[in-house]
């Protein structure tokens, strides 16, 4: 069982509160992160990847150890896919996983089987050898699914992992991160409430940098008020005026 | 390893980098292969070495010595089309003979010279650099008092140890390769991608200044091994194993290596020296803007450049002019004659200084380049990939393609290299002497003091009163810049000089 337990998390951009005293303990499972654009969502991402530093007083312990102590091991736990596209567009589909597999420091022996393993999952394995130059924004955006489940990591964070797929390939990764969850704790982000409505654990809802509410679907839904007793429903009457 | 064949596979496929490359390697080729020696072009240099070949070097010099008054008092050339072009080659070879058979003589008067000074008041202060300095000397030469110099071409050598074309020319591969390893990555966003890696941080940034260094080495390696071919071609680099003492301006070395030694040390000083500088660049491209990277780049090498060009030798700042990223990548300043800084008044070899300068440098940069790229976060690229110009709105489509063109494709680099090699070649130009021009400036000056009734008689009269074909040819030209100048309504004396001139 991973545990990830965050106190009082806060990170200012300048003047910006970004986030404010974020609380939260996660356990194997999924999680879905939900709110508007500036909620804090991609800051609490980055910050759980070590890809932002959170401000003085903030503590996030992985299995009971602080990550800046951890420092490169916990980062070999991690699968990240972030919000972005950019890739190497000059590289094969195949040396970009094998890239990624030795940046994760996975042994080279098992390179070849870890990346055949996902791109199978991902349903890329025919495409292994074709530049990501050529590949839609869907095919990247599978790809960038690939490459954070190289090496079984035990939290994956997946920030927008459906944006610019077709209905298809969306319920093939909301499967795919469901068979997932048994021993990995899996954080997604997403703006697409129907994208985690069936697959999240437990949903926290953001907004402005707080954490304002969190619980399982039914749990939230049950607090409309106004409206479809929906996730959708529920994010109108909470979002409905941004 | 692998992570650094990745980067590597990554710098190859990136044009802007491809395309600098071959420009600077090709274009290295062709400033070695135009470069003059002197007022004489390389075939008749080849004629005269082939002339002397075989000889021992005093046959070589009483044979220059003969020639050359022979041609002083006949005119007539041997090798070249004029005859004093063919005085030049020989008064530089008799220089150059005259001190290699004079070396010895050499030797014993920096040991004279050292007891002369000594003795001199000014310098006998024994708590001073300068006495330190000359007692210092005379021991360091004891190395090579069984070195005997041999009479060899050295163009040939000096053509790869002392080009500072190439030098310039290899910064620019390596700006480019900086940018594309440790710059492309911020700008495309991957790093997002990247950071949170397991290797994604120190060990990576390790992997990324192996191959600067591996592009360096294989840059500067062709641009240095074309040099030395060119030279070969052009006028030989001689039996590599005679003494550094024989290579021209090499005669105060106080080291006993061979030609050969000379060009292997230079190579791997100077190779280091460049590694050094292309990382102190990598360091300002991974935290600062594209634009802030370029200008601090410009000033560094402008500062770095001005340092080692205004300060003296023997100042109390020569520390500055010789710890200098400039002096680092010439190695002749320590090669070609025996030189100490002056380090709070006390004498310290340059040579080791540079060595240890060198070495440490390159770790503590190494260190440094590591820790930024570790430690730089998602926000701060977020806040430096806005450029001034994007904070606020263009006014005009042409202000937009501009930026578009000169900052975001680097046109602005271009025109800044093109810059750098125009004043390069404008301030290594020299024109070609010729007699003509002489007459030509004469004819000018008077003809320009002169009424327009006195310079019709004056060229009239003045043919009868030539003494050489060289006057009778700048007559002629001074006759047709006059006549045509009088043709077009200009008075003469607003217009002397031809822009020939």
């Amino acid at each position: 069982m991973n545990t990830l337990k965050i106190s009082t998390l806060n990170k200012h951009y300048g003047t910006k509160h970004a986030l404010k005293d974020f609380s939260f303990d996660f356990s194997d499972g999924i999680y879905g992160l939900l709110g508007p654009n500036g909620a804090g969502k991609s800051t609490l991402m980055n910050i759980l990847t070590q890809n932002l530093e959170p401000d003085k007083g903030s503590e996030v312990l992985w299995n009971g150890k602080n990550i800046c102590d951890l420092g490169s091991k916990y980062r070999s736990e991690i699968g990240f896919m972030p919000q972005q596209q950019e890739l190497y567009p000059s590289f094969t589909l195949k040396r970009f996983m094998g890239y990624i597999a030795a940046l994760k420091g996975i042994e080279k022996s098992a390179i070849e089987g870890e990346i055949a393993r996902v791109l199978r999952l991902v349903e890329l394995s025919d495409v292994a050898n074709k530049k990501i130059g050529g590949f839609s924004g869907g095919m990247k955006q599978r790809a960038l699914i690939a490459q954070s489940l190289l090496g079984n990591p035990h939290l994956l964070i997946l920030d927008e992992p459906t944006a610019g797929l077709d209905p298809k390939q969306r319920v093939l990764t909301r499967n795919l991160i469901s068979s997932l969850s048994k021993d990995m704790i899996v954080i997604i982000s997403t703006h697409i409430v129907s994208d985690i409505e069936t697959i999240a654990d437990c949903i926290l809802l953001l907004k402005s940098g707080e954490l304002i509410d969190s619980g399982t679907v039914d749990e939230l839904t049950a607090q409309v008020t106004d409206g479809e007793k929906t996730l959708e429903g529920l994010y109108m009457q909470l979002y409905g005026d941004m | 390893m692998r992570i650094f064949q990745n980067e590597l596979y990554k710098l190859f496929h990136n044009k802007a980098f491809l395309l600098v490359t071959a420009a600077a390697i090709l274009l290295n080729i062709y400033i070695a292969s135009t470069k003059s020696f002197g007022n004489f072009s390389d075939a008749e240099y080849k004629a005269y070495l082939e002339d002397v070949s075989g000889m021992t070097a005093e046959e070589v010099l009483g044979y220059d010595e003969e020639l050359y008054q022979t041609i002083r008092q006949t005119g007539e050339p041997v090798y070249c089309e004029y005859y004093w072009q063919d005085m030049s080659i020989l008064s530089g070879e008799i220089s150059r003979l005259e001190e290699v058979l004079g070396y010895q003589d050499y030797l014993a008067e920096i040991n004279t010279t050292a007891e002369t000074m000594t003795s001199v008041s000014i310098f006998a202060d024994t708590d001073s650099f300068s006495y330190r300095n000359i007692v210092k000397t005379p021991s360091a030469y004891e190395a090579v008092r069984d070195v005997t110099p041999t009479y060899a071409p050295s163009n040939g050598v000096l053509l790869a140890t002392d080009n500072v074309a190439t030098d310039i020319l290899v910064m620019f591969s390596l700006l480019a390769c900086v940018t594309a390893v440790f710059y492309k990555d911020r700008e495309s966003g991957v790093v997002a991608l990247i950071k949170p890696l397991k290797y994604g941080r120190a060990r990576l940034a390790l992997a990324k200044s192996a191959v600067v260094f591996t592009i360096c080495s294989a840059a500067f390696g062709i641009m240095y091994l074309s040099d030395l071919a060119v030279g070969e071609y052009r006028c030989g680099l001689g039996d590599l194993s005679r003494a550094v003492q024989s290579i021209e301006g090499y005669l105060g070395c106080n080291l006993a290596i061979t030609v050969g030694d000379l060009l292997v040390y230079s190579f791997i000083i100077k190779l280091f020296a460049l590694t050094l500088c292309a990382l102190i660049v990598s360091a300002l491209f991974i935290r600062l803007s594209n634009i802030v990277a370029y200008l601090m780049t410009i000033a560094i090498a402008a500062v770095e450049t001005a340092l080692y060009a205004l300060i003296s030798g023997n100042s109390i700042f020569s520390p500055l002019k010789y710890i200098n990223l400039v002096a680092l990548t010439q190695p002749g300043n320590f090669l070609k004659t025996y030189t100490n800084i002056n380090f709070f008044g006390y004498p310290v070899n340059l040579f080791a200084c540079t060595m240890i300068c060198i070495v440490i440098g390159l770790v503590i940069v190494t260190v440094v380049v590591c820790r930024l790229y570790s430690s730089i976060s998602i926000s701060e690229i977020k806040r430096n990939s806005v450029s001034a110009f994007s904070k606020r709105v263009p006014k005009s489509l042409f202000s937009y393609t501009a930026y578009k063109a000169l900052v975001m494709h680097k046109g602005a680099v271009i025109i800044v290299a093109v810059l750098a090699i125009q004043l390069y070649t404008a301030f290594n130009y020299s024109k070609p002497y010729n007699p003509d021009d002489n007459y030509y400036l004469y004819y000018c000056t008077r003809i320009s003091e002169m009424t327009d009734e006195e310079a019709t008689e004056f060229i009239a009269t003045e043919p009868a009163n030539f003494d050489s074909d060289y006057a009778e040819r700048g007559f002629e030209k001074a006759e047709n810049q006059y006549e045509y100048l009088i043709s077009i309504g200009k008075g003469y004396r607003r217009h002397v000089l031809s822009d020939r001139l």
